[in-house]
């Protein structure tokens, strides 16, 4: 059997971490990676790094900011970050437009701290300092570079140390600051996107099953469902199963019948989460020993499906109206006396075996086989 | 498409293993690839399945009680399982080429697999972020193939374009992924109407990409778009969108044949062309020099093994015929399914013409 032949397989996501994720000399490093690049950045040893710069790294830096952070001050926390980035002393043009950012930067923290709803709703832009290695056709790494955003920033090899080091390991900070004062909103995200999840899987697994016309019908009925959630209606349309019709003249003389049971039509309503529903349908019954039957299906979630059929008159002139079942409602109602049967037995078994027992442990209900 | 349960990324993780081992850099490591860069599956194939157990179930329990009953449903189970679907072959259209149908043709299939996929990607973009140390920071990268290049797509255009319940943390203009590789991309393939969102429009692309008419922001930095000359599902309607500039990459040159399926995942990952793009952008930039990478190119054979050439000649010229096939409307639907049977047999005939060809499609030995 060909399973994989062309293989349209999933799809999956590589994340990749600056830090940690290779493990290359420093000196084999340009300058310029030396100091942009996380990882690299974080190995740098105390010589490398030198007296005017140490305990400035992002690590260092971000750990330091850890109270602030814990607190919520985010408006401070943003200060400071731009307080050591002043403290660097960059001017010229790329001075102004990194200092233009850190001023962005200040305004989205702040209001992370002040607006309730911005900080959970995932108003903070996290891109906002994110940086681009590019090796074409020199080493560099890019900041501030989105679109319709002419002001962006470049580290190279040549740009003197002080200032690829305040540039970089200032972004590198900010932008781990601004990851962070969105992390309430992603897990906010995330638990809602997962009970969408759970709506879709309580639909797939719960839900009335849908033949492929069924499918493509309640597909394309907008109004049945919001955007990406299921349908909270279900257009039930010829729709095929298989059924159990007592069917008979009066309630004593019903009997049994297999029938094939086709809804041309019907409609189903969902509860919010799409764990239960309800709905009615026309339906038609077809069997090999009786006339056709028509009548009114009704859906109860899990429990079943049932109905009322009317039949034509047969050759004798006897109208035999039936109970229409789903196979599982019948299987379910046929099965309640076989099973009252068998617990009455075992009750009685079990008092029996209670009534003749010295002890209390004798006197145990028989253990599952 | 296809068999892919969970864990289905092991023999992709171990792919890119072995071929990151190939280079200087990495001689002799066991974990070369998957120890630098953290790696989170996403698995949308159970949903397909449940949906098509749903509809056999279904089928069984008709066609039983039709025997058991001597009622005639012949047309009727001959209109669920033929009728309405692409005729013969069911085997294959059951088990491979139903995925595909599902996605273009049903609505409610595709909104459930796109919102699951929704929900594994924040999930796993979050659950990275919370395990990162002091001064880390994490890029991060999507990588698909075949199908998952369209499920990926429609997954991403709604994360990045709409709030979600007043959220908008990630969208594209709160946050923006490093790396979109498309892998034997057919986010195109299928009748344009079904194509849910179009490819062109939509927030998945490159920041280099014109400004979209909507203001909404590129959501990736850079798009790779990896197609090889013989994958005729990477080439009947090829997404080739124009003056998306420099970071929407399509690398030439990806023609060679170690495998009977072209269009597989590892056997596309195995041109140094494809996986060196996703070794330095991934690991490190300056992993594979340009140098090293044209010296492993000029090293790597075409076709392997070499033995086969009659069996080469009449597999490819096959292959080349239904990438050049014609639809009667574009994107046919009927006729995708007819040709990816027909591509099996010509896989199948090439194997048949000379047992020496390596083949990953299970049956096909």
């Amino acid at each position: 059997m060909w399973t994989t032949a062309t293989a349209w397989s999933a799809a999956f996501l590589v994340s990749c971490e600056l830090a940690g994720a290779l493990a290359a000399p420093l000196a084999a490093q340009g300058n310029v990676r030396r100091d942009c690049l996380a990882d690299t950045i974080a190995r740098l040893s105390e010589g490398e790094i030198g007296a005017a710069w140490a305990g400035r790294r992002p690590g260092e830096v971000w750990s330091r900011l850890a109270p602030l952070r814990r607190q919520g001050r985010w408006g401070a926390l943003a200060d400071s970050i731009a307080a050591q980035f002043e403290q660097a002393g960059v001017t010229g043009e790329i001075g102004r437009r990194f200092a233009i950012e850190l001023d962005s930067l200040r305004i989205d923290l702040g209001r992370v701290e002040r607006d309730r709803d911005y900080r959970l709703n995932g108003g903070v832009d996290t891109r906002r300092f994110n940086l681009s290695e590019e090796n074409d056709p020199v080493e560099r790494f890019i900041l501030f570079d989105r679109a319709g955003h002419a002001d962006t920033v470049e580290v190279r090899d040549a740009t003197p140390q002080p200032i690829r080091r305040a540039i970089c390991w200032t972004a590198i900070t900010a932008r781990i600051a601004l990851v962070a004062a969105a992390d309430s909103a992603r897990w906010r995200l995330v638990d809602a996107l997962e009970r969408r999840v759970k709506r879709w899987d309580n639909f797939r697994d719960k839900g009335y099953s849908m033949f492929p016309l069924e499918l493509v019908l309640n597909g394309a009925c907008t109004i049945c469902r919001p955007p990406l959630e299921p349908p909270r209606w279900q257009v039930v349309a010829l729709h095929l199963s298989p059924a159990i019709e007592l069917a008979g003249q009066t309630w004593n003389d019903r009997a049994r019948l297999d029938v094939l049971a086709l809804e041309p039509l019907g409609l189903i309503r969902y509860n919010a989460d799409r764990t239960w529903y309800a709905g009615v349908s026309a339906v038609a019954t077809f069997a090999s020993n009786a006339p056709t039957g028509a009548g009114v299906l009704a859906h109860v979630g899990q429990v079943g499906t049932a109905g009322y059929v009317f039949r034509r008159r047969d050759a004798n002139g006897k109208r035999r109206d039936g109970v229409l079942l789903s196979l599982d409602l019948y299987r379910f109602i046929s099965g309640l006396p076989a099973a009252f049967k068998q617990d009455r037995g075992a009750a009685v078994q079990l008092l029996e075996q209670c009534a003749g027992a010295m002890t209390k442990s004798a006197c145990a209900a028989p253990a599952n086989p | 498409m296809g068999v892919n349960p969970p864990g289905w990324s092991h023999s992709i993780v171990d792919k890119l293993d072995e071929v990151t081992a190939r280079y200087d850099k990495f001689t002799g490591e066991d974990k070369a690839f998957s120890s630098r860069v953290r790696i989170e599956e996403i698995c949308y194939d159970p949903i397909f399945d449940k949906y098509i157990l749903q509809w056999a179930k279904t089928l069984e329990e008709l066609r039983a009680f039709a025997t058991n009953n001597a009622i005639d449903l012949g047309r009727t189970l001959t209109l669920l399982t033929d009728g309405t679907l692409p005729q013969d072959r069911s085997n294959v259209f059951w088990t491979t080429l139903i995925d595909p149908l599902f996605w273009r043709g049903s609505p409610i299939v595709r909104d459930d697999v796109t919102a699951t996929v929704m929900a594994q990607l924040a999930r796993g973009i979050s659950q990275h972020l919370d395990t990162l140390a002091d001064g880390e920071t994490l890029d991060v990268s999507v990588m698909s193939h075949s199908l998952g290049t369209t499920v990926m797509h429609d997954a991403l255009a709604h994360l990045g374009s709409e709030p979600f319940e007043g959220n908008e943390s990630l969208t594209s203009a709160k946050y923006q992924f490093d790396n979109f590789f498309t892998v034997a991309n057919v986010s195109l393939l299928g009748p344009p109407p079904l194509v849910h969102i179009d490819p062109f429009t939509s927030v998945v692309r490159p920041k280099t990409a014109p400004p979209l008419a909507s203001k909404l922001d590129p959501y990736c930095t850079r798009f790779y778009n990896f197609r090889h000359e013989f994958d005729p599902f990477a080439q009947w309607q090829p997404f080739k969108p124009t003056g998306w500039g420099k970071n929407f990459i399509v690398p030439g040159g990806i023609n060679h044949v170690h495998d009977v399926n072209v269009h597989g995942y590892t056997h596309y990952l195995d041109h140094p062309i494809v996986n060196s793009a996703i070794i330095n952008r991934l690991i490190d930039l300056q992993a594979i020099p340009d140098a090293e990478l044209k010296r492993t190119v000029a090293a790597y054979p075409r076709l392997a093994p070499p033995a086969c050439n009659t069996a080469y000649t009449n597999m490819l010229s096959a292959f080349k015929a239904l990438c050049d096939t014609n639809f009667s409307s574009p994107g046919n639907l009927d006729e995708i399914i007819a040709n990816g049977v027909a591509f099996y047999k010509a896989a199948k005939q090439g194997v048949d013409d000379c047992h020496g060809l390596v083949s990953s499609i299970p049956g096909i030995v």
